[in-house]
C-alpha cells in the first residue's frame, strides 16, 4: 500500500515545489519589468508636466540621439577609445595591484609600515588629481590609462593583502609541518585560498577604470565618450548626453557579466563580499 | 638506532606566553615539563583544558620554541619548523582546493619524492582506510569521518617516525570516534610509529595508549604517569569490559578532578583577591 502511495507522494510535492519557483520567478520577472517600463512611460509621458523636457529629454529622443551616434560612427570610434583606455589602465592597476601586494607580503613586517600611506592614500579622492595628469601628460589617453589604472591599483592590492593575510592559521602552520618551504606555501596555500577575494575585487574594478577613464575624458579630451558627453552638454543636448550615459553603463554591465562568468567556471567555491 | 635514545623528549621545558593588547602579562603555560617517548610507544597526554598539552605538541613540531628547557627529536634538539614529524590536529586542515588525492599527496610532492611514487603510496594509504573511489572529491563532498582519515594518511604516507595528534577526534560523532580509533590503532600497529596523542577523552586516552602522561592545570607540568598494560591488540569497542580498565579510568579520572578543582579554587582566590 504504502509502496504505491510514496512514489504518488514525492511526484505531487515535487510538483507543487517545482510550479511554486516558477511563480516566484515570474513574479519577480514581472517586477523587474514591470518598474523599468513604469519609470520610462513616466519619463515620456509625465516627466514634460513637471519639469521643462529642455532638460531632462525623453526616453524616445535619447533613442534617438543613439541611433545618429552609431549611424555616423561616432559611436563606434569614441566607444572604442574609452573601452581601449580603460581597459590599458585597468589591466595595469591590476597587474601592479597584484605584483605589489606579493612583494609586500614576502616581507616580514612590509604591510605594517606602509599601511599608514596606503589608508592615506585611499583617503584621496582620486579624481582630484586628474588636472595633474592632464597637465603633466596632455590631452592624450595618458591621463585616462594612469587615473584608471589608480582607480583601480588600490582595491586589488588591498584586498589581495587582506586576502592572503586571511589564511587560517592552523592550515599554514600544518603545511608547513608537512614539508612545504616559502614558494610551495604561497603556491599550495595563500594564492588558492586568497584567489576568490582577489578574483572579486579584480571583477569589480572594471567599473572603477571605466569611471577614471570617463572622468579624465570629462575634465579635457578630444575623443572618447565622456568627450561625447561633454561636447553633447555644451550644446546642450540633454538627449545626446543620456545617450552616452546609457553606452557607458551597457559597456560596463556587459563586461561585468562576462567576469562572472568566467569566475564562475575557474573558482566555483569563490563568492566574496570586496572591500572597496 | 639506539634503542636508548628516546623519539622524543622534552626536558625541564618551560613555556610563557605573552598575550596581546595594552593589558599583556606574561602567563605560564609548561612549568618544568620532562617526559619521554621510546620509539614506536604510543602515548596518551591528558589533563584539564589549557593545561598545555597542545602546546607539548606545537613545540615538537617546532612551530613555537620553548622558553627553557630543550625540546629534542631523536636527540636532535628541535629548531624551526619540524618538518620530520607527522602534526595532525583537531581540525582536518585539509585545502579545501585540492581533491582527496592531491590532499594526500602533499607531504609527499614537498618532499620531492618522484610523482610515480606519490601516486602509488598515496592510493595504497587511500585504500587502506577505505576511502577508494573518493580520491577526486573535495573535502566538502566528504565526511567528517572521512575527511578526518584523509588527514591521519596525509600524515602516514610519508613515513614519518613521530606523529603528534592534537585532540583529532574530537569534533566527530561518539560513533565515528571509536571507529576511527579503531582504525587508528590498525595503523599504528602496521608501521608502529612513535606517537603523541593529546585526548580529553579518557575512555580514549586508554583504548589507544602504552603509557598515558597526566598533566596538572595551568601552568602544566607532569602530575603522573601511567602505564597500560591491557594486552594488544585491543578491542576499542568494548575496551571498557577489559579488565583493569575500570581501576585505571577511576586513577585517571580522580588525578584530573583533583587539577580541576585546584584550578577553580585558584581562579576563586584570584576573584576575590581583586575586590
Amino acid at each position: 500500500m504504502t509502496a504505491v502511495i510514496a512514489p504518488g507522494v514525492l511526484a505531487d510535492a515535487l510538483r507543487r515545489h517545482e510550479r511554486s519557483v516558477r511563480v516566484e520567478r515570474a513574479v519577480v520577472f514581472g517586477g523587474i519589468v514591470a518598474l523599468g517600463v513604469s519609470v520610462l512611460l513616466f519619463w515620456q509621458f509625465a516627466l514634460g508636466s513637471i519639469i521643462n523636457l529642455r532638460y531632462v529629454s525623453t526616453p524616445v529622443d535619447v533613442a534617438r540621439s543613439l541611433l545618429a551616434l552609431a549611424e555616423t560612427g561616432d559611436l563606434l570610434q569614441n566607444a572604442g577609445v574609452t573601452m581601449t583606455e580603460a581597459t590599458a589602465g585597468y589591466l595595469i592597476g591590476v597587474t601592479v595591484g597584484l605584483v605589489g601586494a606579493f612583494l609586500l607580503l614576502t616581507t616580514r613586517r612590509g604591510y605594517e609600515v606602509l599601511e599608514p600611506y596606503v589608508l592615506a592614500f585611499y583617503s584621496v579622492p582620486k579624481i582630484a588629481l586628474a588636472p595633474l595628469f592632464i597637465m603633466w601628460f596632455g590631452l592624450g589617453p595618458s591621463p585616462k590609462v594612469i587615473l584608471a589604472a589608480l582607480m583601480v591599483f588600490l582595491i586589488v592590492f588591498v584586498n589581495t593583502v587582506a586576502g592572503v593575510r586571511a589564511v587560517d592559521r592552523g592550515l599554514v602552520d600544518v603545511v608547513r609541518v608537512l614539508g612545504a618551504r616559502r614558494g610551495q606555501l604561497l603556491r599550495v596555500v595563500f594564492l588558492p585560498a586568497a584567489a576568490p577575494a582577489i578574483m572579486a575585487a579584480v571583477r569589480v574594478t572594471f567599473a572603477r577604470a571605466m569611471v577614471g577613464t570617463v572622468l579624465a575624458e570629462l575634465i579635457a579630451s578630444t575623443e572618447g565618450l565622456g568627450y561625447v558627453i561633454v561636447r553633447a552638454s555644451r550644446q546642450f543636448d540633454v538627449a545626446t548626453v543620456f545617450a552616452g550615459v546609457v553606452v557607458i553603463a551597457a559597456l560596463v554591465m556587459t563586461v561585468n557579466v562576462a567576469m562572472r562568468a568566467v569566475e564562475r567556471r575557474v573558482f566555483p567555491w569563490a563568492s566574496r563580499p570586496v572591500h572597496a | 638506532m639506539a634503542t636508548s635514545t628516546p623519539a622524543v623528549r622534552l626536558r625541564n621545558v618551560y613555556k610563557a606566553f605573552i598575550g596581546q593588547g595594552r593589558t599583556a602579562r606574561p602567563l605560564l603555560a609548561l612549568e618544568d615539563v620532562s617526559f619521554a617517548a621510546r620509539p614506536g610507544e604510543f602515548v596518551g597526554l591528558v589533563g584539564p583544558s589549557g593545561c598545555g598539552k597542545s602546546t607539548c605538541l606545537n613545540l615538537l613540531a617546532g612551530l613555537t620554541a620553548p622558553s627553557a628547557g630543550s625540546v629534542e627529536h631523536h636527540g636532535a634538539q628541535v629548531a624551526g619548523v619540524n618538518t620530520k614529524v607527522g602534526y595532525i590536529t583537531q581540525d582536518d586542515n585539509l585545502l579545501p582546493w585540492r581533491s582527496l588525492l592531491a590532499n594526500v599527496e602533499l607531504g609527499l610532492e614537498f618532499r620531492g619524492v618522484p610523482r610515480e611514487e606519490w601516486r602509488r603510496r598515496a592510493l595504497e594509504f587511500i585504500e587502506l582506510v577505505g576511502l577508494g573511489g573518493f580520491e577526486g572529491h573535495y573535502p566538502h563532498e566528504l565526511s567528517g569521518g572521512m575527511r578526518k582519515r584523509a588527514s591521519i594518511i596525509r600524515t602516514l604516507v610519508y613515513d614519518t617516525d613521530v606523529v603528534l595528534m592534537d585532540e583529532p577526534f574530537g569534533p566527530l560523532d561518539a560513533q565515528t570516534r571509536v571507529i576511527l580509533q579503531a582504525e587508528l590503532q590498525k595503523l599504528w600497529e602496521r608501521d608502529r610509529p612513535t606517537v603523541l596523542f593529546v585526548t580529553h577523552d579518557l575512555v580514549e586516552a586508554i583504548a589507544l595508549s602504552d603509557r598515558i602522561f597526566v598533566f596538572t592545570s595551568r601552568p602544566g607540568t607532569i602530575k603522573r604517569e601511567y602505564r597500560v598494560d591491557l594486552p594488544r591488540p585491543r578491542d576499542v569497542f568494548r575496551i571498557h569490559e577489559t579488565t583493569g580498565f575500570d581501576d585505571l579510568y577511576d586513577a585517571l579520572w580522580s588525578d584530573i578532578r583533583a587539577e580541576i578543582q585546584r584550578a577553580r579554587q585558584g581562579e576563586l582566590q584570584a576573584v576575590e583577591g581583586s575586590r
